[in-house]
């Protein structure tokens, strides 16, 4: 387990999300290869690895939904998945930055600094296994509309 | 919280020289340009500070997005207002961070109040 990883039971994991698997899975496998390609994180070895890290926002028991989507209203969906099952499913889970609520999920948690970037499409499969841990896309209650469409 | 993060309007500005170098070798980002965004970025991300980043190269135009301006980020999850604060030259001279502040209201809720204001200029 990575420092600053969640407990299994504390916190639900949520991020917004396109209306559709297919561009969630892509959005998702973007902003991973982007950040390995910027940022790596030391693993408790000594390792460093890159960090193929997906953004998301912890949700507390007493938090509603609606309130932490607010900043993310031009997003029509959301994905939520717990610690428990997104570590089930083999990701690693580490906290970024000074926010409390905010984590990385790691797509590939095994890819020496240094090394090439993986494939889009490496990353893309790993990007599915996550999404398949939320199984459905849900309705952004903060979502404001009149949002013009991104492909 | 670091200093810069408690202080809304900090901005690490530029040398005008680098803008005009990196402009030079920049070509705009193909998704960029095809979404009407001035950089690409996912809203969610967050660095030490509490900021959004992205790079440099997802700009459609650099001089667009120096620090102190406004821009308009988008991604597949919609598009969102925020302000540049800084390029981070650590892992590239060439395609440097971009530090964003994301800024809690919609493009479309300040287009509707530049609207009000002209007409009531009118």
């Amino acid at each position: 387990m990575l420092p600053g990883a969640p407990p299994d039971d504390l916190v639900l994991l949520i991020r917004a999300a396109p209306s559709t698997i297919e561009e969630t899975v892509l959005d998702i496998a973007e902003t991973a290869l982007d950040s390995a390609d910027t940022y790596a994180v030391n693993r408790p070895d000594g390792t460093r690895v890159a960090l193929y890290g997906v953004s998301v926002l912890a949700r507390r028991p007493e938090t509603d939904p609606a309130e932490l989507l607010r900043r993310l209203a031009a997003s029509t969906h959301y994905l939520e998945a717990s610690v428990g099952d997104i570590r089930s499913a083999g990701f690693d889970i580490t906290a970024t930055g000074s926010n409390p609520d905010h984590f990385e999920v790691l797509l590939v948690g095994n890819q020496p600094e240094g090394e090439p970037l993986l494939s889009f499409d490496e990353v893309e499969e790993s990007a599915r296994r996550l999404v398949a841990v939320a199984r459905d896309l849900r309705s952004n209650p903060s979502y404001a509309g009149e949002q013009k469409e991104s492909s | 919280m670091t200093e810069r993060r408690a202080n809304a309007s900090y901005v690490r500005e530029v040398d005008q020289a680098v803008v005009e170098r990196l402009a030079a070798l920049h070509a705009p980002h193909p998704r960029a340009v095809e979404m009407g965004v001035d950089i690409v970025s996912d809203p969610h991300r967050e660095d030490d500070d509490g900021y959004n980043w992205t790079r440099l190269r997802y700009a459609r135009n650099v001089s667009d997005v120096v620090p102190g301006s406004v821009v308009i980020m988008g991604s597949r999850i919609g598009t969102y207002l925020a302000k540049v604060v800084a390029w981070d030259f650590e892992v590239s001279d060439e395609d440097p961070i971009v530090t964003l502040d994301l800024l809690p209201v919609t493009p479309e809720a300040v287009e509707r109040a530049l609207a009000r204001s002209r007409t009531s200029a009118a």
